[in-house]
């Protein structure tokens, strides 16, 4: 089955991408052609940029960032409780549909 | 940059009695002078009259005279004589910088004389004036912007191949995993080694034909540029600071002079060898060598490369071993922008 994934862009457009099953969500979104989830460290968790805030419904499907990932959301500026860094969450059939909004540039 | 807070302004033996110092600090001309009884003041260098530079200028008593037309200041910048009228005007005063003295350093606060806080500087630092251990300070002017020496510090990785024939052995770019930390607004590294040969600069720490120690490496970055790191030796299995190890803490002070330049003030302080003339006198040459011929003109091509660009916005391609530095960066940067938002 193909998973999907939504995405709210910056601008507020809306856009519903296929997800494969294992990709981080930031690839997904990278390989989809959006430039703005930056990942300039291709998704080691070294960097922060990659910032997306999770829908409210699927946030507890999703979990809470991990201990590294929360250092660099700690001075995130649009930091708010969904907040997680795309590249740390992992697309399984259980978040097929998922929502997730691009953070604003830092 | 962060104006609300405490930059060292430069040892405190740098400033001496009757011989004003002029210094720039975040792109602001200060001069440095010490009271009779002993305290430090901080003024801004620019007279008000025409704009001459105080430093040039005579201090007499307690008292500043600039050196082009004789107005005289005194510690709190009112004008307490105009030679050449009646009153001086009354906006013929100059900015005092809040500055205190603490650990042999003198600290100047740039911003909001409101906010300075005298417990905001770093506790930590007291090994400075530690008596149980032995010292070497320096101070070097880096042509570089004060965030690319703080990254310096921040990913001592760089060690590995900057620095491989004193500071590092090759063995220690295998399994290299430094483990990073954001606590209370300090960025924290450890990263340890085991069986290694002393390098170069420890060798002379340990009985000559010593092979194999055990090594961890630590280090604390407090906004908003100053690091301390921390390097111990010790016998195969045995923790750091026993018997038979040798370990030396030393603190990087960055305070940046404009956007593109940065005073660089240094303090070692070892636990072996305290008393020997010659091991102080080698490591005071050898730390002078490593940072100014292996460091800065590193970090200087750097600058010449990204220039007065945000770093970040050059998209570097980051990766593991950059997490200290850019955890250091983004609180920095956060801290930069709540000051700023209250400023309105």
């Amino acid at each position: 089955m193909a998973l999907k994934l939504l995405v709210r862009t910056r601008s507020g457009g809306e856009c519903e991408l296929e997800a494969k099953d294992g990709l981080t969500v930031m690839e997904i979104i990278r390989d989809a052609g959006f430039d703005e989830v930056f990942a300039i460290c291709g998704g080691s968790c070294s960097c922060g940029t990659c910032h997306v805030l999770v829908a409210e419904s699927w946030f507890a499907k999703v979990g809470p960032p991990g201990m590294e990932e929360g250092y660099l959301l700690e001075s995130a500026r649009h930091r708010a409780r969904t907040s997680r860094l795309a590249c740390q969450i992992r697309m399984t059939s259980e978040l097929h549909g998922l929502q997730v909004t691009i953070a604003p540039e830092e | 940059m962060l104006k609300n807070a405490w930059y060292v302004a430069g040892w405190a033996n740098e400033v001496v009695q009757g011989k004003p110092v002029g210094r720039t600090f975040l792109n602001e001309p200060v001069v440095l002078f010490r009271q009779a009884d002993g305290s430090p003041v901080a003024l801004s260098d620019l007279c008000p009259h025409r704009f001459a530079p105080l430093h040039r200028g005579k201090q007499r008593g307690d008292v500043i005279q600039c050196g082009y037309h004789g107005l005289e200041f005194d510690a709190t910048g009112r004008c307490v004589r105009n030679p050449h009228g009646k009153e001086p005007p009354s906006h013929a005063a100059v900015r005092r910088y809040p500055m205190i003295e603490r650990h042999d350093l003198l600290w100047i606060w740039m911003g909001d004389q409101t906010k300075a806080d005298m417990s905001l500087i770093p506790n930590q630092l007291s090994f400075i004036t530690d008596h149980s251990l032995a010292h070497n300070r320096l101070y070097l002017h880096a042509k570089a912007n004060y965030l690319l020496m703080v990254d310096n510090l921040m990913d001592v990785s760089h060690a590995l191949y900057l620095h491989a024939g004193s500071l590092t052995q090759e063995k220690m770019r295998e399994d290299y995993e430094p483990e990073v930390k954001l606590i209370d607004g300090v960025t924290t590294m450890i990263i340890r080694h085991r069986n290694i040969q002393p390098p170069p600069f420890w060798a002379s720490a340990f009985p000559k034909g010593t092979t194999t120690l055990d090594r961890q490496e630590r280090s604390w970055g407090y906004a908003p540029s100053i690091v301390i790191h921390e390097t111990a030796y010790s016998q195969p299995g045995q923790p750091p600071h026993t018997e038979g190890g040798a370990s030396a803490r030393g603190v990087h002070l960055y305070t940046p002079e404009t956007d593109s330049t940065t005073h660089y003030f240094y303090s070692l302080s070892r636990d072996y060898h305290r008393d020997s003339p010659e091991v102080q006198e080698r490591i005071q040459r050898e730390i002078h060598r490593i940072f100014s011929m292996e460091d800065l003109p590193m970090i200087e091509a750097q600058q010449r490369n990204i220039g007065d660009r945000d770093l970040m916005s050059m998209r570097p391609a980051l990766i593991p071993s950059d997490r200290a530095s850019v955890l250091m960066r983004r609180h920095l940067a956060s801290l930069i922008a709540k000051e700023n938002a209250a400023h309105g």
